[in-house]
């Protein structure tokens, strides 16, 4: 009998609602389901998801590796439990407690997340935990802390874009990366109000054709003057919204006196954008705060930099002076990417936090935490470092010997990846837990086969902080584990007593009660209310089990009720011109793949529509460095290099290159891309490298490729 | 006991370098005598204030640290370098270590007959360097019928054309044979002055003011330019260059030439003690009278005071790029106009255009940019000055560097269904092509849903709908056999695909 869950795409942040179809005999279908974010839409990813059900190398056995060098070969779940068990005791003989190290995803379900969290702090008593969402989340986090007192992506329904009249999109290329979110914008685009702030003409700014809107083309790295620029106008044409400036902000005056000194012109200079699409931006903006509405929208686009915080606090202080907040209609919002990048972030996966949102250094939420534990705060450990600094440590003398991975592809994804995988390699013992085999698991010692998004209970966090449940269609394969299993038994093996639940809906109620009074508190709501909900709730969820669609509404949640806006000022991407190193590259998300492309690139659909990596070129860069359409091409900074099929389009500026990072080993784009990290956020400059690039022979690639390994 | 540092002056300038010695943390104690009223304000936008675009009250910079004493309305009035004193217009002595003269410049007074009766200048007169001059010419702006504007530079330019925009009729009258004739080749100019004339703003060139007519009460009713012609006229605004603020330099007997002259570090060639930024300084690279400049001398002054811990360089480079900012009229000059001619290695293209307003002229050195004048053709502008600035390698034909190829128009005719390619993807949430669902249509899709249900199109974000409809329209048109031999619909190809085993 065919039996049909509800649940949500496994991919992005968006969570596409879906209906799964089990047929007894195994296969299951995919469609689409009504609901407010994709309103029955999917893309080619959502449509051909359970493709991964059965992956053909779906890992099904734990793996061990003998010696460092030699081969993986499968081994006996007591048999890798033991191998991790030795490897924690001799790591922390070594160096103690903080010698074994854990990194994170921000794919994980919300009681993944929480008991990562939990499992490196009571279990492993290490305060090195951390997670890959700080190579996306991270900037547009703090920018949000610090202004708003609340990190929550979208601070009002999704749904409130449908009637604005102009969206401002800075970094953003929702056609790809999350495209049944393109129907939230028709509105605004019938009124000719879509602003798009890119490098490229990506799919997303050529939404802004036929009078749609203005595409704005800045240099790399230079958003901050543009939004400045932007603000100039909107300062200089009196469309400021003062009253709301003075009784809810601080801050304004300085930010107000540093835009007197970015006018379009000056902006047009330092960004490349004519000073006249810098006023039209403006004028857009300020014109429909009273027609429908106006929203500033951000992306990895405007985050993934060295000055990533400022410039979404550029993107935010443009919101605030517009008074947008306060509307029922309008406000800020960054684009959360990762399927869970939302309630990832909240409940201790990163280094400086503990559930429902709360710091680790603050005395009150160590001593609830604890509680909540049933452990004393002492032996809770002190705040980590972030993802780039603790990839750095791994291996070093004084850094971690061990390293647990979950649900993030580091060899591929992380920046300046040759580096990190130098790092991988320096380790004793790395643990692995995946779905499939990826390229962080070719550094593995142990490798343990989990569960994937159909085959578990739980809930996500989406974009616009709504509870969502994610829900089992069947069951994993004979050998696999839930990571809920896996760290109740290793929490046993390890000689903890705190308990660990193997059922997810218990797992949420432990995480409800740690939230409880935390800024992301989902203490109101539990999977059977979720359950009984067509629609969840956007959280603060508290005891009064109410949704909170729109927070700032009436006020910030800062100790005062006020957004603070900060000064930010415009500088040079960390990675600048120069030495021959000429061009700048950009990086970002095809439609077809997801992220480190270990899942998208084993489904054959998807690999059909973009096979390998590319490095597009306008065509006067492509004359100049005498590159043919199709021709293999290395792009080298002053850190390494990767190889893509040359792609000639004038949708780039002749200045800059662009390249997908879904692809591995000589592909990988993150070969190039820099570790330098922002000082607020600790997230990666990956959207702007300095480098060259030069037509290779293609035998010679085949060569490197086939010892390399590389198919396709 | 640390530093005192006294800043004579309270302009963009000085206000930069205020900002500079602030961020490189040295330990200093800053006083600062301003001779304006006002909080620092930014100069540089009043002729945006006098064109509508902005409003007197936004102007403010960024404020001084807190640390700083800032003395508003307070001029210096003298130096006394044997007892290291600035004195202030209140009687009030300031002892100093070191004195940063930030003084600026005046507005050059040329010397017209009939402008001046004794002391007093006919009414009518004006010049643009402060908060209180904008404000002057926007209430007279109201009842002006004719203004003309003595001096055709860059902001000659803006206040006529911002004059213009307040219904005044304008008359630029320029001494040289072109407009902007420090920054424009003759092309240029002449781009410049097609547009300005086209906009109904008077251009009259190798021209001067003889003489100004006043009426009893010594309010200006014309004026006689240099061929002798009566121009009926109620303000003349003078904008024919500028003169430094030297006079309390000079008095001090520190070495003045057009400007106080410097080392390379801004530091008086004289006197140790003393830095002079802005348009008040004249560096051994010779004096500007431009804003980047004159932030280029704060960072380095800021540099020298806190023994070299200020802050690296900022963008805005030395100086070479000027942009006229006046609605609807773009001109940009990179590097020296005299740099325009074709010498030795330098090649030089141009596109000549003035019909349309339009003129580029790029020289070319090496492969980069040495020099050019833009005029209007914005796009072109924005992207010259980048690649100036950074230094980027020109196209192999640098005949590209004429046209704008980020935003020219496509010629791609894809609306019509007949004529999007077979290959073209219809759908791009789901990568459908046209020739998927040509092939949905001839397996009997004769529907948007129908063909949704085959290939996927349309159910990602919808957008491509009206585009598979065109198509479906377009196939029964041109197959009515494929209508007629339709067969029952096979099973959706999503579940086909979908499924496993």
């Amino acid at each position: 009998m065919t039996s049909t869950t509800d649940t949500h795409c496994p991919y992005c942040a968006l969570q596409c609602a879906m209906r799964l179809e089990s047929r007894p005999e195994g296969s299951v279908t995919v469609s689409g389901r009504d609901f407010p974010t994709n309103k029955g839409g999917l893309c080619q990813k959502g449509w051909t998801s359970a493709a991964l059900l059965d992956a053909p190398d779906r890992l099904r056995m734990p793996l061990v590796r003998d010696t460092k060098g030699g081969p993986l070969r499968e081994a006996s779940w007591e048999e890798a439990y033991a191998r991790i068990v030795r490897g924690v005791r001799a790591a922390r003989e070594v160096g103690g407690d903080d010698a074994v190290a854990v990194f994170g995803g921000g794919g994980l379900t919300n009681e993944k997340a929480y008991l990562l969290g939990k499992f490196a702090r009571v279990v492993l008593r290490t305060r090195y935990v951390d997670y890959n969402g700080r190579f996306c989340m991270s900037s547009a986090a703090a920018a949000a802390n610090r202004t708003f007192g609340l990190d929550r992506g979208m601070p009002f329904p999704i749904e409130d874009l449908a009637s604005a009249g102009a969206i401002l999109l800075a970094g953003s290329n929702v056609a790809e990366t999350m495209p049944p979110f393109v129907q939230h914008l028709a509105r605004a685009r019938e009124r000719g109000g879509l602003i798009v702030i890119d490098p490229r003409r990506s799919a997303t700014a050529s939404l802004t054709d036929d009078g749609n809107g203005v595409h704005l083309q800045p240099l790399p790295g230079a958003d901050i003057a543009v939004l400045l620029g932007i603000l100039h106008v909107i300062i200089a044409s009196g469309d400021l919204d003062q009253t709301f400036l003075q009784q809810r902000t601080t801050g304004w005056e300085e930010v107000a006196a540093r835009a007197s000194t970015w006018w379009p012109e000056r902006v047009e200079r330092e960004s490349g954008v004519p000073a006249s699409q810098i006023r039209r931006a403006a004028q857009l903006l300020a014109g429909s705060v009273d027609e429908g509405g106006s929203f500033v929208l951000t992306g990895r686009g405007a985050e993934q930099h060295a000055r990533g915080t400022d410039t979404v606090q550029a993107a935010i202080n443009l919101a605030l002076f517009l008074g947008l907040p306060r509307r029922a209609r309008g406000g800020f919002a960054t684009l959360t990417g990762q399927g869970n990048g939302q309630g990832g972030r909240e409940h201790g996966q990163k280094s400086d936090q503990l559930p429902g949102y709360r710091m680790i250094t603050d005395v009150a939420a160590r001593e609830h935490i604890a509680g909540i534990w049933g452990i004393s705060p002492q032996e809770l450990p002190g705040p980590g470092v972030p993802a780039v600094e603790l990839l750095h440590r791994l291996g070093t003398p004084d850094g971690p010997r061990m390293l647990f991975v979950h649900g993030s592809n580091l060899a591929v994804s992380a920046p300046n990846a040759e580096r990190a995988r130098e790092r991988l390699t320096a380790l004793d013992t790395l643990v692995v837990c995946d779905i499939v085999p990826s390229e962080t698991t070719e550094y593995a010692d142990v490798v343990l086969p989990t569960t994937q998004w159909a085959e578990e209970e739980g809930t996500m966090t989406n974009l616009e902080g709504r509870l969502l449940r994610r829900r089992r269609a069947q069951p994993p394969p004979n050998g696999v584990r839930d990571e809920l299993q896996i760290w109740h038994d290793l929490a046993l093996l390890l000689g903890s007593n705190a308990s660990f639940s193997t059922a997810a809906s218990e797992v949420f109620d432990e995480l409800a009660a740690a939230s409880a009074g935390g800024r992301s508190d989902y203490s109101g709501t539990s999977h059977l209310a979720l359950d009984a909900a067509a629609v969840g709730p956007q959280w603060p969820v508290g005891t009064d089990s109410s949704s909170t669609p729109r927070p700032f509404i009436d006020r910030f949640s800062t100790p005062d009720g006020r957004a603070v806006l900060h000064d930010v000022v415009p500088g040079r991407p960390s990675d600048d011109l120069g030495d021959h190193f000429e061009l700048y590259l950009v990086t970002g998300r095809l439609l077809a793949h997801y992220q480190s492309g270990a899942q998208t690139r084993r489904v054959a659909e998807l690999v059909g529509a973009t096979p390998g990596a590319f490095v597009a070129l306008h065509p006067l860069t492509a004359q100049r460095l005498g590159v043919d359409e199709g021709e293999l091409v290395e792009v080298t900074s002053r850190r390494g290099s990767a190889v893509g099929i040359a792609r000639i389009t004038r949708d780039l500026r002749p200045d800059v290159v662009f390249m997908p990072f879904h692809f591995a080993k000589l592909q990988a784009a993150n070969n190039v891309t820099s570790d330098v990290t922002d000082p607020v956020s600790g997230m990666p400059e990956f959207k702007v490298s300095a480098v060259q690039v030069r037509a290779v022979d293609g035998a010679w690639y085949k060569t490197v490729a086939e010892r390399a390994g590389v198919h396709g | 006991m640390s530093d005192r540092v006294v800043i004579i002056g309270n302009g963009m300038v000085g206000s930069r370098f205020l900002e500079e010695l602030d961020a490189s943390g040295a330990d200093l104690q800053v006083t600062v005598l301003g001779d304006e009223p006002h909080a620092a304000y930014n100069r540089l936008l009043l002729s945006d204030v006098i064109a509508g675009r902005g409003d007197l009250g936004r102007l403010a910079l960024p404020a001084p640290p807190s640390t700083a004493q800032v003395h508003l309305g307070t001029a210096a009035v003298a130096i006394d370098r044997a007892r290291r004193l600035v004195t202030d217009a209140h009687g009030t002595n300031h002892p100093y270590d070191m004195v940063v003269l930030a003084t600026g410049a005046s507005a050059r007074i040329p010397d017209i007959p009939g402008m001046n009766r004794g002391r007093d200048r006919a009414r009518g007169v004006r010049t643009v360097r402060t908060i209180d001059d904008a404000r002057g010419i926007i209430a007279a702006a109201s009842t002006t019928q004719h203004a003309v504007v003595l001096g055709g530079g860059l902001l000659g330019v803006e206040v006529a054309c911002g004059l213009h925009a307040r219904g005044c009729a304008v008359t630029i009258v320029q001494a040289a044979p072109r407009l902007m004739a420090a920054q424009l080749d003759n092309a240029g100019a002449e781009a410049l002055a097609g547009s300005l004339v086209g906009r109904g703003i008077d251009v009259r060139t190798s021209a001067g003011v003889a003489s100004v007519v006043t009426d009893a009460d010594h309010h200006m009713s014309a004026v006689v330019t240099g061929d002798g012609s009566t121009l009926e006229a109620d303000m003349l605004i003078l904008t024919a260059g500028i003169t430094p603020n030297v006079q309390i330099a000079a008095e001090a007997g520190l070495a003045v030439d057009i400007g106080v002259l410097t080392d390379s570090e801004q530091r008086s060639v004289g006197d140790e003690r003393f830095f002079a930024i802005g348009d008040c300084a004249q560096p051994p690279e010779g004096h500007r009278g431009l804003i980047a400049p004159g932030w280029e001398h704060a960072r380095r002054a800021a540099q020298a005071i806190s023994n070299g811990s200020s802050p690296a360089a900022r963008s805005d480079g030395p100086g070479s790029v000027v942009r006229l900012k006046a609605a609807g009229l773009d001109a940009v000059m990179l590097g020296a106009a005299t740099d325009l001619e074709p010498a030795g290695r330098r090649r030089v293209l141009r596109l000549h255009d003035p019909d349309a307003g339009r003129s580029v002229a790029v020289a070319i050195r090496d492969s980069h940019i040495e020099a050019a004048v833009c005029v209007g053709a914005p796009e072109v502008g924005a992207q010259l000055t980048t690649a100036f600035e950074r230094g980027l390698a020109v196209p192999g034909d640098p005949a590209y560097l004429l046209l704008d190829p980020l935003h020219a128009p496509t010629t791609t005719d894809a609306d019509s269904p007949t004529r999007i390619p077979d290959t073209a993807t219809l759908c791009r949430c789901n990568g459908v092509t046209k020739k998927q669902v040509i092939a949905a249509f001839r397996s009997g899709a004769r529907t948007l849903p129908a063909v949704s249900a085959q290939t996927r199109a349309g159910t990602g974000c919808g957008g491509c709908a009206g585009t598979v409809i065109g198509v479906l329209e377009w196939l029964v048109d041109a197959e009515p056999q494929a209508t007629a031999s339709a067969i029952s619909e096979p099973a959706s190809r999503r579940e086909k695909d979908v499924a496993r085993r």
